[in-house]
C-alpha cells in the first residue's frame, strides 16, 4: 500500500509544473450566505468556476491543513462585479481574499468507474469506497443536440410496470414526467424502472443514473440498499444531494447527472435519467437566486425558472446513427401539494416533457397500486416506440378501462344495471386488479404481453375481480414452468405471431382446464 | 448609502482635498447624519476604488527573503513581460511564500512561489 503511495507521490513529483503563467484574479467585496460578490474578474464567463486563494498570508501547514482548494461558481455578470456562489464551506472565504479564475466551464469528470457508485454533484466519491478517476471532463452545463443530430424515438424503455407498459409506453429518448402528491409511489416507479433493466440484453441495458435532488441522507441510503439487493448498481449511477447541502450543489445535480448521460450517449449506449424531484430543484434554484438579488417572479421563483428546466430536459435526445444512435431518456419527477398540477413548476415541466404518469393519491389510499390515473397519464411518442407484441395487446385494454370509467360512477347501483353494463364494469373492475403490481416487482414485458393477452382472451372470465392477482401469477408460472418457450420467443421476436398466439391459447385452455375451482364464480 | 459617501469623498479628494481633512470631515458628516457605522464600509469601498484608478500595469513582487530578488531575476522580467507589465515595480517581502516569486500586477498574477506549488501538489496527491 505505501508502495504505491510513494509511486503516486513520486509521480507527481515528476510531472510537477514549476512554470507559471498568469491568472486573472478579483478581490472578493462581500460575502454572506454562501454567495461572494468579486470585482476585477472582468473577462470572467457564466459558469465558470473560480478558485478561491484562501492561503494568503497563511504558512504552508496551515494552507494544507485549511483543506480542499474551494470552488466557486459565477452566475450573475454585472457591470463592476461578479457573484459567485461558493461551491463548499463557505466560511472560509473572506472579504478581501483573492480569487483566481480558472477559465474552465464547470464539469464533471467522468469514466467507466463511475458505475455502481455514489458521488455528488462535482464528481467526488461519497460511498466510501474510494476515488474515481475521470478520463473525461462534461460539462455541466452544454447547448443540447440539434435537429439534425437526432432521430427519432423508436426503441421502447421498459418499466416493468405493466400499466405503464401497456398503455404509457416510454421511448429511449423521451421524456416522461412522473408527477403526483407526496407518497403516492412516485420514486417506487423510477427504481421499478431502473430495477427492470436487468431483464434487457446486457448489451441493450440502459446504463441508469438516479439523481437526488434535496433527498434525505436516508432515503438514498435504502434505496441504493434496494438496488443493490436487486443487483441494479452494477448499471446505476446514483448522484445525492441531500437536504442539508448548500442550494447552489442541489442547483447543479440534475445537470451533473445529464453530464454523465452524456458522456455514454456520446458512446452510442442508451442511458436512463432519473431526476428526484425538480420541485426540490426549482425551490434550490428560487433560494440561489433570491441571494444573488435576481428579481422574483410568480411564486417568487425567478423568471427564467421555465428556461432552467428546458434547457435540461431538452439534452435529453435519441442521437442520430452517424452520432452512434446513444439516448437518454429521462424521467423527471414533480411533487404536487394536494393534486394541484396547475400550479407553476408542474405547468411547466407538463409542457416541456413529452407525457407524464400522472400518481393519484385517492387512488393510492384504495389500494391501487401504482396508484396511476389513467385517464390524464399520456406518453405523446412512446407508442411508436412499442414493441409489436404491448401494442398487440394494449389496445383493447386501454379502451376496456376508459369504458369502465365512465361506467365507474354507477357501480353502486349494482342492482338496477343491464346486464351488458355490468358485465363492462366487472371486466374493467379485473383489468384494474390485473394492472396492480407490488413494489419493486417489475416483471419482464413477455410476461406483461402473455398475461394481457390472457386477460384480453377470457383468462378471467367466470371468476371474481379478487382471484385476479392471484390467477395472473398462476398462469405466468404455469407458462415458466411448461411452456417457456412462449417467453424465449416473444423475448427474442418481440412480437406476438400467429404461432404464438396459437401456443398462448392452448395455455390458456390447458391452464382453464388445470384450475377449475377458481372458475366457480 | 455607502456608495454615495464613497462617491462624495473620492470627488472630494480628486478636486485636490487634503486626505486627513477629508477623512475627518466624513467621520463628522457620518456622525452627523446618523450614519456612524458605516464609516468602515465607507472606508474599504474608498481604498478599493483608489487602489483600482492605480494603473493595471503597476506590478508588486512578492519574495521570501531580500536576497531572493536577485537569485529570481530572470523569473521576474519574464513574469513582468507575460503581464505586458513595465520594469519598475515595487517588492513586499512574504516569508510564507517559503521561495520563488510572485509577481502581481492590478488583475493579474504569476504565481511561481515554492507555497503555492506545495499545496497545489499536496492536494492533488490527497484528493
Amino acid at each position: 500500500m505505501s508502495t504505491t503511495i510513494i509511486e503516486t507521490i513520486k509521480k507527481e513529483i515528476e510531472g510537477l509544473d514549476v512554470s507559471s503563467k498568469p491568472e486573472e484574479v478579483g478581490v472578493v467585496t462581500a460575502v454572506g450566505d454562501g454567495i461572494a460578490e468579486i470585482e476585477g474578474l472582468s473577462k470572467a464567463q457564466m459558469m465558470e468556476m473560480v478558485i478561491f486563494d484562501d492561503t494568503t498570508g497563511k504558512s504552508l501547514e496551515e494552507s494544507i491543513e485549511s483543506g480542499d482548494a474551494l470552488i466557486g461558481l459565477i452566475l450573475n455578470l454585472e457591470e463592476d462585479v461578479v457573484k459567485v456562489v461558493i461551491l463548499g464551506e463557505s466560511d472560509r472565504v473572506t472579504e478581501g481574499m483573492q480569487v483566481k479564475r480558472t477559465e474552465k466551464l464547470l464539469s464533471i469528470p467522468v469514466s467507466e468507474d463511475i458505475i455502481g457508485r455514489v458521488i455528488n454533484p462535482l464528481g467526488t466519491a461519497i460511498d466510501g469506497k474510494g476515488d474515481i478517476n475521470g478520463d473525461k471532463d462534461m460539462p455541466i452545463e452544454r447547448v443540447a443536440y440539434g435537429v439534425m443530430d437526432r432521430s427519432s424515438v423508436n426503441e421502447p424503455v421498459h418499466t416493468g410496470i405493466k400499466a405503464i407498459d401497456s398503455m404509457i409506453p416510454i421511448g429511449r429518448g423521451q421524456r416522461e414526467l412522473i408527477i403526483g402528491d407526496r407518497q403516492t409511489g412516485k420514486t417506487t416507479i423510477a427504481i421499478d424502472t431502473i430495477i427492470n433493466q436487468k431483464y434487457e440484453p446486457a448489451d441493450k441495458r440502459p446504463i441508469c443514473i438516479y439523481v437526488a435532488v434535496g433527498q434525505k441522507r436516508s432515503k438514498t441510503a435504502t434505496l441504493m440498499a434496494k438496488l443493490e439487493e436487486a443487483g441494479a448498481m452494477e448499471y446505476t449511477t446514483i448522484i445525492a444531494t441531500s437536504a442539508s447541502e448548500a442550494s447552489p450543489l442541489l442547483f447543479l445535480a440534475p445537470f451533473a447527472g445529464m453530464a454523465v448521460g452524456e458522456y455514454f450517449m456520446q458512446q452510442g449506449k442508451d442511458v436512463l435519467v432519473v431526476l428526484d424531484d425538480l420541485s426540490k430543484h426549482a425551490n434550490a434554484y428560487r433560494q440561489m437566486s433570491l441571494l444573488l438579488r435576481r428579481p422574483p417572479g410568480r411564486e417568487a421563483y425567478p423568471g427564467d425558472i421555465f428556461y432552467l428546466h428546458s434547457r435540461l430536459l431538452e439534452r435529453s435526445a435519441k442521437l442520430s446513427k452517424e452520432l452512434g444512435g446513444g439516448s437518454i431518456t429521462a424521467l423527471p419527477i414533480i411533487e404536487t401539494q394536494e393534486g394541484d398540477v396547475s400550479a407553476y413548476i408542474p405547468t411547466n415541466v407538463i409542457s416541456i416533457t413529452d407525457g407524464q404518469i400522472f400518481l393519484d393519491g385517492d387512488l393510492f389510499n384504495k389500494g391501487i397500486r401504482p396508484a396511476l390515473d389513467v385517464g390524464i397519464s399520456v406518453s405523446r411518442v412512446g407508442s411508436s416506440a412499442q414493441t409489436k407484441a404491448m401494442k398487440k395487446v394494449s389496445g383493447k385494454i386501454k379502451l376496456e378501462l376508459a369504458q369502465f370509467r365512465e361506467l365507474e360512477a354507477f357501480m353502486q347501483f349494482a342492482s338496477d344495471l343491464d346486464a351488458d353494463t355490468k358485465a363492462r364494469i366487472d371486466s374493467g373492475q379485473k383489468y384494474v386488479e390485473l394492472l396492480k403490481q407490488a413494489q419493486n416487482k417489475p416483471v419482464p414485458f413477455y410476461n406483461q404481453a402473455s398475461v394481457i393477452y390472457a386477460a384480453n382472451s377470457g383468462l378471467f372470465n367466470g371468476t371474481t375481480p379478487e382471484n385476479v392477482v392471484s390467477l395472473a401469477d398462476s398462469f405466468l408460472e404455469f407458462i415458466e414452468r411448461d411452456r417457456k418457450e412462449i417467453f424465449d420467443t416473444i423475448e427474442t421476436g418481440r412480437e406476438l405471431t400467429d404461432e404464438v398466439v396459437e401456443k398462448l391459447d392452448k395455455a390458456i385452455e390447458d391452464f382453464k382446464e388445470s384450475h377449475k375451482d377458481s372458475y366457480t364464480a | 448609502m455607502k456608495d454615495q459617501y464613497t462617491q462624495a469623498v473620492l470627488e472630494v479628494l480628486h478636486s485636490g482635498g487634503e486626505p486627513k481633512k477629508v477623512l475627518q470631515g466624513l467621520k463628522e458628516t457620518l456622525a452627523k447624519r446618523g450614519h456612524g457605522k458605516l464609516e468602515g464600509a465607507v472606508l474599504r469601498s474608498v481604498y478599493r476604488k483608489l487602489q483600482s484608478q492605480k494603473s493595471s500595469k503597476e506590478a508588486v513582487v512578492i519574495v521570501a527573503k531580500d536576497e531572493h530578488l536577485q537569485k529570481q531575476k530572470q523569473a521576474i522580467q519574464n513574469a513582468l513581460k507575460s503581464l505586458s507589465s513595465s520594469a519598475d515595480y515595487d517588492v513586499d517581502i512574504d516569508e510564507s511564500i517559503i521561495g520563488g516569486v510572485i509577481v502581481r500586477t492590478k488583475n493579474q498574477i504569476v504565481d511561481a512561489s515554492y507555497k503555492t506549488k506545495l499545496v497545489n501538489l499536496y492536494r492533488s496527491i490527497t484528493k
